[in-house]
């Protein structure tokens, strides 16, 4: 009776803080996204940048200061969503990679896609080799090369069994074999060819545009409630194969198929920035601490997290060194570093 | 007699060293057939225009003066109430009319601009009474050069009171 | 939708010094200003009618006095045609090349209301420019300063950096299409010559574009001149090596290509990397005439900047010293020469490629003075109060 009661109310309480959590993101999203807009070389107040938004959706009600349209909507606007959108997606990726791989420490590149991503670019850069022409080359050759990681991941674990263990150290092999691909382009390369492949790596928001941002919006609005559907089945999966097959879940297939989907979405977003690191691995951990680990909240929550991150982490890059733009790439490196030293000074036995 | 011609050679031989002297920084110079027409008659103004590829002059006549035509070709000149503006193309004078009215007096104005040196002015002002009367403050356009410590002010000054001796001469 | 609309009425509202219109003064918009049309817009302009502003006729007595009334076509040196309806009152400059030839060319200064931040720090040979606005590089630009500052046209490269200048250009023509792209690369000698006069036709230096072509065809047709009869056996083997040590260029790279036109040849030239790291032993079996060090940048020796003139000297002992190195011809004959990149790399590449050709073949060349020729150029040309006997380090000995 007692415990019950106990349960019963433990879940209240926890119901109530995921409440707090989501509502707390969301709210925390929308002022960043407010301030980000105003962040930029062009010195216009805050005032106008919003005058500016406004404007552009209401240009019979509201005229904007000369250029600030322009600016706000060519250059700022999409930037900023993108950043919000792609954050979304590599935190869902990364939590979703954390439940099949069972390790608190995947994110969407431990198996790989990153590398391979990365080796797609310096194809395109390099040797000018791809499959689409023009100024999607880089694009379509990263994305392909990415999916091609997840594809091979897939071929290799269906070969000798499908496990967490087995698609690590596939992607672990993979991982090594387009760093070394992608090497060996850096050094034949020449001297232009080879900084337009790191900038490349840096990973960037810069080179949004509102139909890139509309493609990602697009992929992530149909995967992601997918996702949370399943979610259920990923907590299953969570406990380990055999809770889930007692449980009905089908497990290889279950794993195939949530795999290829993170790195789908993984690989439509860093075809268009680069790999962008950490985001897929801190957002779902942080989230976990703070609302534990039921996938139906953690996948959205976590979604927020991310994207709160990665607005964050672009806005700094964007302001610290103005006029100056640091990738965020950069800026999520160094994210990575306090919250390695967190985990290892509060390292729990869990 | 003798006296009188020695004075005006003189005043004249002055007043010809200091006009051109008169127009430094213009390159635009403006004379008068004469200063002091009869009541209705019709006077010459010419604009010694230098150096002016592509430009362009605005003249401004005081009230009661009208423009009587010009020799310059007509598609290049347009009139709006007292301003006539003229279109240069490397000419280097511009010669037009003015009918004079019963009485007044005033300052005739201009501007020149030149377009591909990519400057403008004022042309020194030139006054201008009907028979000699001034008329204070009557028919005066705006005053546009107000430019004090101009030399060229000082020197079109000295001009004046050369010329109004050259005059007082002949009387 | 919305926001296309919205972007075409800021276009109208900026449309003051954005050339996307025609010839100012074209009435009848047949895309040519005759004399009846400028004559008609400059009274109308003259009794204060008409929209057309002061910079407006004063642009249409260009376009009628320089291009016959008809707008100017140029072919930049990445093959794209352009039209200019205007002359060129608000120039970026994102690259320092670009920037030096609109100074050799006597392009009024003013004009250009922007440079990259490399010409921006560039305070001895750029002194104009630490007042203008900075508008990053070419791989870290700032659009919204460019955009601010509402130019006529912007310079970026043609064939180099082509990833970053093409996502600029783009991005332009996406928001802006009434801001110019015009793309030179102006460090290249083939190329060099042509994008002098096309860049003066544009500006409206044709004159003084004349002179400086001629100056700098005169060098270089010299130096190729001098050495075309020289067999391919018989060519100076010179060892040219690149700021780090035992790193030298191969073919394709525009060291390499100055060396050829001096009349030299590279024995690594064939190697497959662009900036091959050479084995040290391979170096000292070629055995190299002449050798030659570049410094500048990452070994930061000489330049405009002061006149270290030791730095070079102890850039060259440090390659005499080298083990086994007194054995090589080109030291035994005291032909290791030291040289900056300012002189070989971008605009100024005909005055370093007059050093190499002098110390490839000194009978051939010695009436050839680099030093006169770099004094000229900086003093005629690009106005600088700069005097080679007392300031900079370039070369040593």
């Amino acid at each position: 009776m007692e415990e019950s009661v106990i349960l019963r109310e433990g879940y209240a309480r926890l119901k109530k803080t995921r409440t707090v959590f989501i509502g707390g993101l969301l709210a925390l999203l929308v002022i960043l996204v407010g301030v980000a807009v105003t962040l930029g070389s062009a010195g216009f107040t805050v005032g106008e940048s919003y005058l500016a938004i406004l404007a552009g959706l209401f240009p019979e009600t509201f005229t904007a200061p000369e250029m600030a349209d322009v600016i706000v909507w060519d250059y700022r606007l999409h930037r900023v969503l993108f950043a919000v959108v792609a954050g979304f997606g590599l935190a869902v990726a990364g939590s979703v990679m954390q439940g099949i791989l069972r390790n608190p420490l995947a994110s969407p590149f431990t198996l790989g896609i990153s590398s391979a991503a990365a080796t797609g670019a310096s194809v395109a850069i390099v040797l000018g080799a791809g499959f689409v022409g023009g100024e999607y080359l880089i694009i379509a050759n990263a994305f392909l090369f990415a999916l091609l990681a997840s594809v091979a991941i897939y071929g290799m674990a269906r070969y000798r069994g499908v496990s967490s263990e087995t698609m690590i150290l596939a992607g672990i092999a993979l991982m090594y074999l387009f760093s070394a691909v992608t090497s060996l382009l850096q050094y034949v390369g020449t001297a232009e060819e080879l900084q337009a492949v790191v900038f490349w790596m840096f990973g960037s928001v810069g080179k949004s545009t509102w139909p890139k941002l509309g493609l990602v919006t697009l992929v992530i609005a149909c995967t992601v409630p997918y996702l949370i559907y399943r979610a259920w089945d990923l907590n299953a999966l969570a406990e380990g194969d055999e809770v889930a097959a007692g449980l009905g879940v089908p497990v290889e297939r279950s794993m195939m198929v949530f795999m290829m989907v993170a790195s789908l979405i993984t690989a439509v977003i860093i075809c268009f920035t680069g790999t962008i690191g950490f985001i897929g691995l801190v957002a779902p951990h942080i989230t976990r601490m703070a609302i534990g680990g039921d996938y139906r909240t953690l996948i959205p929550a976590s979604g927020l997290v991310g994207a709160v991150l990665l607005l964050a982490a672009d806005s700094v890059g964007r302001s610290i060194l103005a006029p100056q733009v640091l990738p965020v790439g950069i800026v999520t490196a160094f994210l990575g570093v306090p919250f390695f030293i967190y985990l290892f000074m509060h390292r729990r036995d869990a | 007699m003798m006296r009188s011609a020695a004075n005006r050679l003189f005043c004249l031989a002055l007043l010809l060293m200091v006009v051109p002297v008169a127009a430094c920084g213009t390159p635009v110079i403006r004379s008068l057939s004469t200063a002091e027409p009869g009541a209705g008659e019709v006077f010459t103004v010419s604009l010694a225009v230098e150096g002016m590829t592509l430009g362009g002059v605005v003249e401004t006549l005081p009230d009661g003066y009208t423009f009587a035509g010009t020799d310059h070709p007509d598609d290049r000149v347009l009139v709006r109430g007292q301003r006539v503006a003229f279109a240069v193309t490397n000419e280097t004078s511009i010669t037009y009319s003015v009918q004079a009215p019963a009485s007044g007096s005033g300052d005739i104005i201009g501007t020149w601009e030149d377009f591909i040196a990519e400057s403008h002015g004022e042309i020194p002002p030139s006054r201008v009474a009907v028979d000699g009367i001034d008329v204070p403050g009557a028919g005066d356009p705006s005053p546009a050069d107000a430019r004090a410590g101009s030399p060229c002010t000082a020197l079109i000054a000295v001009a004046g009171l050369l010329l109004v001796a050259y005059r007082g001469g002949r009387r | 939708m919305n926001r296309h609309l919205l972007l075409a009425v800021a276009l109208l509202l900026i449309a003051g010094t954005a050339s996307a219109a025609g010839i100012p003064g074209d009435a009848d918009g047949n895309g040519v200003l005759d004399q009846p049309e400028y004559t008609a817009a400059v009274l109308a302009y003259l009794v204060g009618e008409g929209d057309l502003t002061r910079t407006d006729i004063q642009d249409a007595a260009w376009v009628l006095a320089r291009w016959d009334g008809r707008p100017l076509e140029i072919t930049d040196s990445s093959g794209q045609t352009l039209t200019l309806s205007r002359p060129l009152r608000r120039v970026v400059t994102f690259t320092g090349e670009s920037l030096e030839t609109l100074r050799s060319l006597g392009f009024a200064m003013e004009k250009v209301v922007a440079v990259d931040k490399y010409s921006h720090e560039k305070s001895t040979f750029f002194p104009e420019c630490g007042g203008k606005a900075n508008v990053g590089s070419i791989w870290s630009p700032d659009m919204e300063r460019v955009l601010t500052l509402r130019p006529d046209a912007v310079f970026l490269y043609a064939t180099i950096s082509t990833a970053a200048c093409d996502e600029i250009q783009q991005k332009l023509d996406a928001s802006s299409p009434g801001i110019r792209v015009l793309r030179f690369d102006c460090f290249k000698p083939a190329t060099y010559p042509g994008e002098i006069r096309t860049i003066a036709a544009a500006t409206g230096c044709e004159d003084r574009g004349d002179e400086f072509a001629r100056f700098y065809t005169s060098v270089m047709d010299g130096i190729r001149a001098g050495t075309a009869d020289v067999p391919d056996d018989e060519k100076t083997r010179v060892y040219f090596e690149y700021w780090a040590d035992y790193k030298t260029f191969a073919s394709g790279s525009g060291y390499n290509e100055k060396l050829e036109i001096a009349g030299g040849y590279n024995p690594f030239a064939g190697e497959s990397a662009e900036y091959p790291e050479i084995d040290p032993e391979a170096v000292i079996v070629s055995n190299p005439e002449v050798v030659v060090k570049l410094t500048g940048q990452k070994l930061a020796a000489g330049g405009y900047v002061g006149h270290d003139v030791a730095a070079l000297e102890a850039t060259q002992s440090a390659i005499l010293e080298r083990p086994g190195w007194t054995r090589l011809a080109a030291v035994a004959d005291d032909r290791v020469y030291v040289i900056h990149s300012d002189i070989l790399g971008g605009a100024q590449h005909f005055i370093g490629t007059a050093y190499l050709a002098k110390w490839f073949y000194p009978e051939r060349f010695a009436d050839l003075d680099p030093n006169a020729v770099h004094q000229r150029y900086l003093t005629e040309f690009q106005g600088l109060d700069f005097n080679l006997a007392s300031e900079g380090a370039f070369v040593y000995p």
